[in-house]
């Protein structure tokens, strides 16, 4: 397998100037080793325009490696990658114009405000000065912030700093929002925030690559999911679809008159059906029968063996 | 700062102008500047009544002797800003960039466009900022000497220039140490390692050469001077007049021993008026050298700048990204 992208570059986008039906993000073989450790191991990864694709996986998976190879900040060992259609190795301009990206943890400035925090990071992607107030003014707005805007950065709260590093990665009005872990640390009020203003975004078609330790979190947002342990992928897809490869979706959990109770796997609508019609046509006295399928932690936990590197 | 000022420094180096934004609303920038000045005060006020002091057993006219404490007092507080110069851009310079990758704020500044020569640049141009504001800070005191006499203003702002120069270059070593090393005290430590180098290793390089020398058993010691060139205490020397013999101050101690180096006339050299002679013949010695036409000044600054062009150039490289592993 070759280790630069076949077809890294400007030949992915179509005459119109956009990638057409291409994966936004695709990776094949990415391998990343650190000595004897292999943070990533030969992982393919397809992720379409406009969605919200999942990375989920323990400690030390390869998470933050993917992301960071991605985010043109780290060489592969080996395989490639590309992303909006450019090689993140060595078209890294190309690259960083196209992507936002939030590392794990948000790095402040003292002595900045929060405007000008914004207007630093639009400099640095080029953007004139002329459209700094308008462009301020509607991610602060966006990301809820307007009311902070001449506060201190250092002043904020952990949840705020989050929102402000996603109105940071979204200064240039990336194709792609790489988030890092964006929800860690946040207690369960700005982590609901939080949550809805990735909707907002993803309502504004924006694609957005992301991990988290919360599971539940990924099953509300995502569109598709990637498990990855030590470095390989084991599962990818919508997250339905990966419970239905694995048969271990959807659970009929019924309730006798008894007191009794049981549970059966079924694979679909007109089998719950027939499968309460037989029980009752059986002379069971069903008094619940209630429709529960695995969610994503307890998929997780399924196919990851705790591997940790 | 004004607001146009700002977005119009915004708009040539956002590094640039983020860091003055912080310095400016940062006390440590006038502690500084302040404890600098008064320093400065304090050096030019004793020398002059050191100077005072001598001058009064001298025989000469009193023209002469308000003349000698000008230049005196002059090549102190040029010699004692260099050496705080010195003592100051490294501790402020070499946190530059670990302070960002300490912060976590340098992964997404190198995922922008800057790239890492604006980065670089932006530390720098910053640092220099600095730099210029203790010069134009300090001007005031060296045209004291001024009024006494013995000097021009045109080896007044030479001498400025030189010193900001040099101030520039030594902050550029400081932010390279500060992209090169991961930690902070590394780096100031490497930077401090830096300038001492150009200061005493130029010094050492230069007898360890003519040991070498005279190891191999000739019978006259030949020194060779272009270590010397490193030494920014022998640029700040020559643009004061120091190389050419009219100094009569602290800085005339740098001259002397370049001059004894440059003419290779080891320790049977003495100077007079500007002049060089050997001791035992009485012969006037000129230099053998075949880039006369250069200012040693001009040497001086083009070696000091080639050391902080290789540090930088390093510098830029550990800068720039995809790294096959990233410094944490």
């Amino acid at each position: 397998m070759p280790d630069t992208a076949p077809t890294a570059g400007i030949e992915l986008i179509d005459n119109d100037g956009h990638l057409g039906d291409t994966p936004l993000v695709s990776a094949r073989g990415l391998t990343k080793q650190y000595g004897s450790l292999t943070a990533l191991d030969s992982l393919d990864l397809d992720v379409q325009r406009g969605s919200v694709f999942g990375i989920i996986g323990p400690n030390g998976a390869g998470k933050s490696t993917l992301f960071t190879i991605l985010s043109t900040l780290l060489k592969p060992t080996s395989g490639w990658a590309t992303v909006c259609g450019f090689d993140p190795v060595h078209n890294t301009k190309d690259v960083r114009g196209r992507i936002g990206y939030m590392p794990d943890v948000m790095g402040v400035y003292d002595q900045l405000r929060v405007d000008e925090y914004l207007e630093f990071h639009a400099a640095a992607y080029g953007i004139h000065r002329r459209e700094w107030p308008e462009l301020v003014d509607g991610l602060l707005e966006l990301v809820d912030l307007d009311v902070k805007r001449t506060a201190m950065v250092d002043d904020l709260s952990r949840g705020m700093k989050q929102r402000l590093s996603l109105a940071r990665a979204m200064v240039h009005d990336p194709d792609l929002l790489i988030l890092d872990e964006p929800a860690s640390g946040l207690d369960p009020r700005a982590r609901i925030e939080f949550r809805e203003l990735l909707a907002e975004l993803q309502n504004l078609g924006k694609t957005i690559l992301i991990s988290s330790h919360i599971l539940a979190e990924l099953q509300r947002m995502c569109s598709e999911v990637a498990v990855i342990e030590a470095g390989r992928l084991l599962a990818a897809g919508s997250p339905d679809a990966i419970l239905e490869q694995l048969g271990s979706g959807r659970r009929a959990t019924v309730r006798f008159l008894n007191g009794n109770s049981a549970e059966y796997p079924v694979t679909d609508e007109a089998e719950q059906a027939a499968l309460l019609k037989r029980l009752v046509s059986e002379g069971n006295e069903v008094v619940e029968f209630t429709m529960a399928s695995h969610d994503l932690e307890s998929l997780f936990l399924q196919i990851t063996e705790g591997i940790v590197q | 700062m004004t607001k146009l000022f700002s977005l119009k420094i915004a708009s040539i180096n956002p590094v640039l102008d983020r860091e003055l934004r912080q310095r400016s609303r940062s006390s440590r920038s006038m502690v500084v500047l302040t404890l600098f000045l008064g320093a400065l005060i304090g050096v030019a006020y004793l020398s002059f009544l050191a100077a005072s002091e001598t001058s009064q057993y001298s025989s000469n006219p009193l023209a002469h002797l308000t003349q000698t404490v000008g230049r005196t007092v002059f090549e102190t507080v040029l010699l004692v800003e260099l050496l705080i110069l010195m003592l100051i851009i490294p501790a402020f310079s070499a946190g530059a960039v670990t302070s960002e990758r300490d912060r976590q704020t340098l992964i997404p500044l190198q995922v922008t466009l800057v790239g890492p020569i604006g980065i670089f640049m932006g530390k720098v141009a910053a640092s220099a900022g600095f730099v210029l504001l203790m010069m134009i800070a300090s001007a005031p005191v060296l045209a004291v000497p001024f009024i006494l006499g013995g000097l021009s203003l045109s080896t007044i702002v030479a001498s400025l220039a030189a010193l900001l120069l040099i101030g520039v270059l030594l902050a550029s070593i400081g932010v390279a140490c500060s992209c090169i090393f991961r930690k902070t005290q590394t780096a100031t430590l490497a930077a401090y390692a830096s300038v001492l180098a150009l200061v005493l290793g130029s010094l050492f390089a230069t007898a360890a050469l003519a040991l070498i020398d005279s190891s191999r058993g000739t019978d006259r010691i030949e020194i060779r001077p272009w270590p010397l060139y490193f030494n920014p205490i022998l640029a700040v020397a020559d643009v004061a007049g120091g190389t050419e013999g009219r100094t009569v101050g602290p800085l005339g101690g740098a001259s002397e021993a370049f001059l004894t180096a440059r003419l290779e006339g080891g320790p049977d050299v003495v100077f007079q008026n500007g002049q060089a002679f050997n001791r035992r013949t009485g012969q006037v010695i000129d230099a053998e050298d075949s880039w006369q036409w250069l200012p040693v000044w001009a040497r001086s600054l083009g070696a000091i700048t080639m050391f902080a062009l290789v540090l930088s150039t390093w510098a830029v490289r550990r800068l720039k990204a995809p790294y096959r592993e990233i410094p944490s």
